[in-house]
This record gives structure tokens, sequence and C-alpha cells, in this order.
């Protein structure tokens, strides 16, 4: 299995098309670390203004916990489809290459090629958000220096102090990764039934988005499908920012998606068995 | 007179896709030691049984034993002494060729050293370009590559599907003199597709005919083609005078528009063209066409 996982991962990260996420994630952090260094205290203005006749803040409202978490907010609905772009591609894009017959007149049993595509689509996912991690929270730290973070959610304005930031952002860090293994399984089970590279991955970026959309209506109607949407839960790495944090909550949101996770597993696992390799 | 083993044996093969009857009870029998033409026209199920033979595909029915011992439901314990290309050989065209081999290697139970894939490299001509990413490569260089990969794994049978469709004459000589190498210098079986049956002919030992999802022939290539039985097509200044003659020496002639057509052995041919033009008969046209020709001309017609 170990020389297997080799191949897949040898395989992913000398394909161009690998970076394009990571270059993607480099380039908006760096934009908008310099937009925050330039013209960060206009924004903090703008945002706080409503609360400038209740209370008045004091110190460095502008610091790296803060830009680490805005940028957290801004990028985390992109990055399931910059994963996507990879994990969609492990299967069908062997097939339309044409390599993945190759593969597989090798002595090698389809669950362990599948199983090794897959924990390649995972690793895929934690260099993604490693990548995120660095930039996001060590740069924007070394920039603008450490600092309490001021979050404004549905409770109001909380004040997270600086010392227990460090763990949150980590727990936050999980978080992201569990939902994005949840949409990397989706993407590579909708590659293990397609023969053409782009349709699984445009695919995963429908069911997203649907799905999304549909969670931002609060409407009685769809009420019975919300348990079913994965992305309702994949937003509650900002509960990890709230004071106490809803632990009970987050750990069921993870325990599902990891669920979802493995149901795309499974459902990969069992169609790929099979299916008659014809391309 | 020694007996060769039997390598690989198809009994009863049958692939429906859908409603349609791929394969429709293929019967093959393969020696070892041999190079074995499979040979067929386009759609005639080669593909889909080498497909099966390599798991690629599952039969609906029927069985395939590799060495005597080993089933479908065991492939993955055949396959290590199996080496294929399937159609057109396909590589990551972003990775050299070298870190193709190496990426392949990687799928076979027991670590295949660099000495191997650079022995195999030398093999198929690709020193000094085996850096180079395949994206650069010519077809004939990716079929070389690819019977390089194919052999990774030092194995018993190389299965080779269609291996010279887009390569350029000089090409599918390069391939030619390779697979008969294979055969005579590293004692390899090799399985051969083909829909060209002059390539067959040239390196195959024995061959099966395939048509509609069956085996109507198979047997050893010299045997079919040493049969001294040709077909004659002949046209004549009188057809029907010559036709009469003709039958007085036992053969049994058709008259078609312009022409006699009549079966005969190769050295009768002599023999009827001097009876014809002792008897003032003009000779304008005279085929003839080994009987393996017309059926195989039959079968690709049909």
């Amino acid at each position: 299995m170990r020389r297997i996982l080799e191949a897949e991962i040898i395989k992913a990260f000398t394909r161009p098309r690998s970076y394009i996420g990571m270059g993607s994630i480099i380039a908006l952090v760096a934009l908008i670390d310099a937009s925050f260094y330039f013209t960060g205290k206009e924004y903090i203005d703008l945002l706080f203004q409503n609360f400038d006749q209740v209370f008045s803040l004091e110190g460095t409202v502008v610091n790296g916990n803060l830009i680490c978490f805005i940028i957290l907010q801004t990028l985390i609905i992109q990055l399931p489809l910059l994963v996507a772009l990879v994990t969609g591609d492990l299967i069908s894009g062997e097939a339309a290459m044409g390599t993945l017959r190759y593969s597989l007149t090798k002595p090698i049993s389809r669950f362990k090629f599948i199983s090794a595509k897959w924990i390649t689509a995972m690793l895929y996912s934690l260099g993604i958000l490693l990548l995120l991690g660095v930039f996001a929270y060590g740069l924007s730290l070394v920039i603008f220096g450490p600092g309490d973070l001021l979050v404004l959610n549905a409770d109001g304005l909380v004040v997270i102090r600086d010392a227990e930031l460090f763990c949150r952002f980590m727990a936050a860090f999980v978080f992201a990764f569990i939902s994005l293994t949840t949409v990397a399984s989706l993407s590579l089970m909708l590659s293990a039934f397609s023969n053409n590279s782009v349709g699984p991955i445009v695919l995963t970026m429908v069911v997203i988005i649907v799905f999304t959309v549909i969670s931002s209506f609060e409407m009685s109607f769809f009420d019975p499908i919300m348990p079913f949407l994965f992305t309702n839960h994949m937003g509650l790495w900002r509960r990890l920012f709230s004071d106490p944090i809803p632990t009970a909550e987050i750990v069921q949101s993870a325990g599902i998606l990891v669920l979802h996770s493995l149901v795309f597993f499974g459902i990969t696992q069992y169609h790929f068995k099979n299916k008659d390799i014809i391309e | 007179m020694q007996v060769k083993e039997t390598i690989l044996s198809v009994t009863g093969l049958e692939k429906y896709y859908g409603t349609f009857h791929a394969l429709k009870g293929l019967n093959l029998e393969v020696k070892r030691g041999e190079i074995f033409g499979l040979l067929g026209p386009n759609g005639a199920g080669k593909t889909t049984m080498i497909r099966i033979l390599v798991g690629l595909i599952k039969p609906n029915k029927g069985t395939v034993r590799y060495f005597d011992k080993i089933d479908l439901k065991d492939l993955n314990d055949a396959l290590p002494r199996i080496g294929s290309i399937i159609e057109e050989p396909r590589f990551y065209p972003y990775l050299s060729g070298k870190l193709n081999l190496h990426v392949s290697a990687r799928y076979y139970p027991t670590k295949i050293s660099n000495k191997r894939i650079s022995e195999l490299i030398e093999l198929v001509g690709l020193t000094g370009r085996e850096s180079d990413r395949v994206s650069t490569y010519s077809q004939g260089m990716r079929q070389r590559l690819g019977i390089a990969q194919a052999m990774l794994n030092d194995p018993e049978i190389i299965i080779l599907d269609e291996p010279t469709n887009g390569l350029d004459p000089k090409g599918i000589i390069e391939l030619r003199q390779l697979i008969i190498r294979l055969k005579e210098e590293f004692g390899k079986t090799v399985i051969l597709s083909s829909h060209i049956l002059s390539e067959v002919e040239q390196m195959a030992d024995s061959m099966a005919i395939i048509n509609k999802g069956v085996c109507v022939s198979q047997g050893n290539v010299s045997e079919l083609l040493s049969t001294n039985t040709v077909n004659v097509s002949l046209e004549t200044s009188d057809l029907p005078a010559s036709k009469v003659m003709i039958e007085t020496m036992g053969f049994k002639v058709r008259q078609e528009q312009q022409t006699l057509e009549f079966q005969t052995e190769l050295e009768s041919i002599p023999k009827v063209v001097a009876k014809l033009t002792a008897a003032d008969q003009k000779i304008f046209r005279l085929d003839h066409r080994r009987k393996l020709e017309d059926y195989f001309l039959k079968l690709t017609a049909a």
C-alpha cells in the first residue's frame, strides 16, 4: 500500500494543476495582508462605527489574529473549490488521459488503488490547509503582531484573549480539514463515476454552491433536507470563536462531516470495484 | 516432439455491454514461448477480450486460466507475471519517461530496481531521452516506452493490443523487431492483437481469428498459411470455352461476369495456363489468393 501511495503522491504533486490552488491561496493572503497593511484602519473604523457610542476600543484592533480570522472567513468558502479542482480529477482525469487502464493492469487491488487516491486527496487538502495556516496565521502574525481578537457574531461582539487564540485557530484548522475531506471525498466519488476531467469538478462546485444557497434560506420549506446538507456543518468552525465554545454542537457537526466522508468513500469503493474500464 | 505448456486458456467467454453481445462464448489456448496473434476486424471483440484478460472488464460468463492454475478471481496472483499495452500506451505527459516507469514500478509487489529501469530504457532505445517529458515523445517513442513499461516486472506473458496503431512504417518495423526479440531473446510469450493479417503473419507462431465475438479459426500460422490451396481468378478471351477446359481438368469453376473463379493447388496453375494457351485461349489476367486471405477478407467485409 505504501508504494501505491507513493505513486499516487508523485502523480498528484507533480501535476501543474495541483499548484493552482496553492498559488491562489498565497496570492490572496498576500493581497489581503497588503490591503490591511495600507488601509486596515479605515476598514476597522467602518466595521465598528455602530459601536462608537457604546464603548471605546483600546489597543491594536488590527492585529495578526484578526487578519487571520478575516482571511479564514473569506477563503473558507473558496477552499473546497480549490481542493475539488485537484481531487475531482484524480480518477476521471486518469480515465480521460487513458492512464487508468495502465494502473489497473498492475497487480493491485482496486480497493487499495482507491484508498491510495483517497489518502492522496486528504494529503492535498492538508497541504492546502497547512499553506493557509502558514500564510494566513503565521505571516499575518509576523506582519501585524499578536493581539486580542474582536469577533462580531450572532451573539454580539466577543473579545477573545490573545493567549487563547492559538488553540482556537488550531481547532478551526482541524475543523476546516474535516470539512475539506468531506468535499474531497465527494469530488473523488463523482470522479469515479465520470470519464472526463471537468465534469466531477464542476459538479462538486455546483453541489457546494446549491447546498450553500439553500442553507442560507431560513425557510421551513427546506427544514426536512437541512440535516442532509453537509455544507450546513462546514461553517461551524466560526463557533470556535464564540464564548463559551459550543463543544457538543461542533463535535456533532464534525462527526456528521466525517460520516459523509465515509459514505462517499464507501460509494466510491463499491462503484469502482464493479466498474468496467472501457475508455 | 516437445509439447508446449498451455500458458493461457480461455473457455466460453461471454460479455454483454447492455444488450450488445460483444463476446459470444470465445475459446482460445496460448502456448508458452510463442507469439500468438489475435486477428479480427475492428469491433470483432479483440480489445474486449484483452481487457478481460488483464482484469479491466469483468466477463458475464466463461473462464480464463493463466499458467494452468490461476483463474480471473485470483488475477492479482497472475498479474505480476503479465505485462500489457492496451491500445495505444498512455503516460503522464508532465513526467519524464523514466519517472513514468518509476511510477508504474511502484504498483508491483516487489521492488523494481533503478538498474532494471535503465536496462529497459536501453532495450527499447530511449537512452538519452529518458529524462525528457513524455509530452515531447513521438508516437513511436511512446510505443517503445509502453513496451518498457510492460516489461518492468520481467513478465512471462506480454499482451499487446494493436501495438502498431498510429506508427509510421519505420516505427512499425522497429516495433516488430522488438516484439520478435522479446520472444527469441527473452523467451516471452507474446499475445498480439491486430486487424492486419500481414502483421500477424510476419510475427506470430499461432493465431486465432475472431469475428463478431466468436473465434472462427485457430491454429499454427505456418500451417494455416502454408496450405497450397489458392483461389484463382482468371480472365480469358473466351470464358465459356475456358470454363469447359478447366472443368475437364477436374476443377469446379464458377463464372462471375468477366472472370472465372476456381480453387486449386498452387502447383496446378502452370498446368491450367499451359492447357489454355495450347488451345489458343488468351489470358488477360490471372490472380490467386490464399484461402486464409480470402477467409479474412470475407470476415472483414462482413
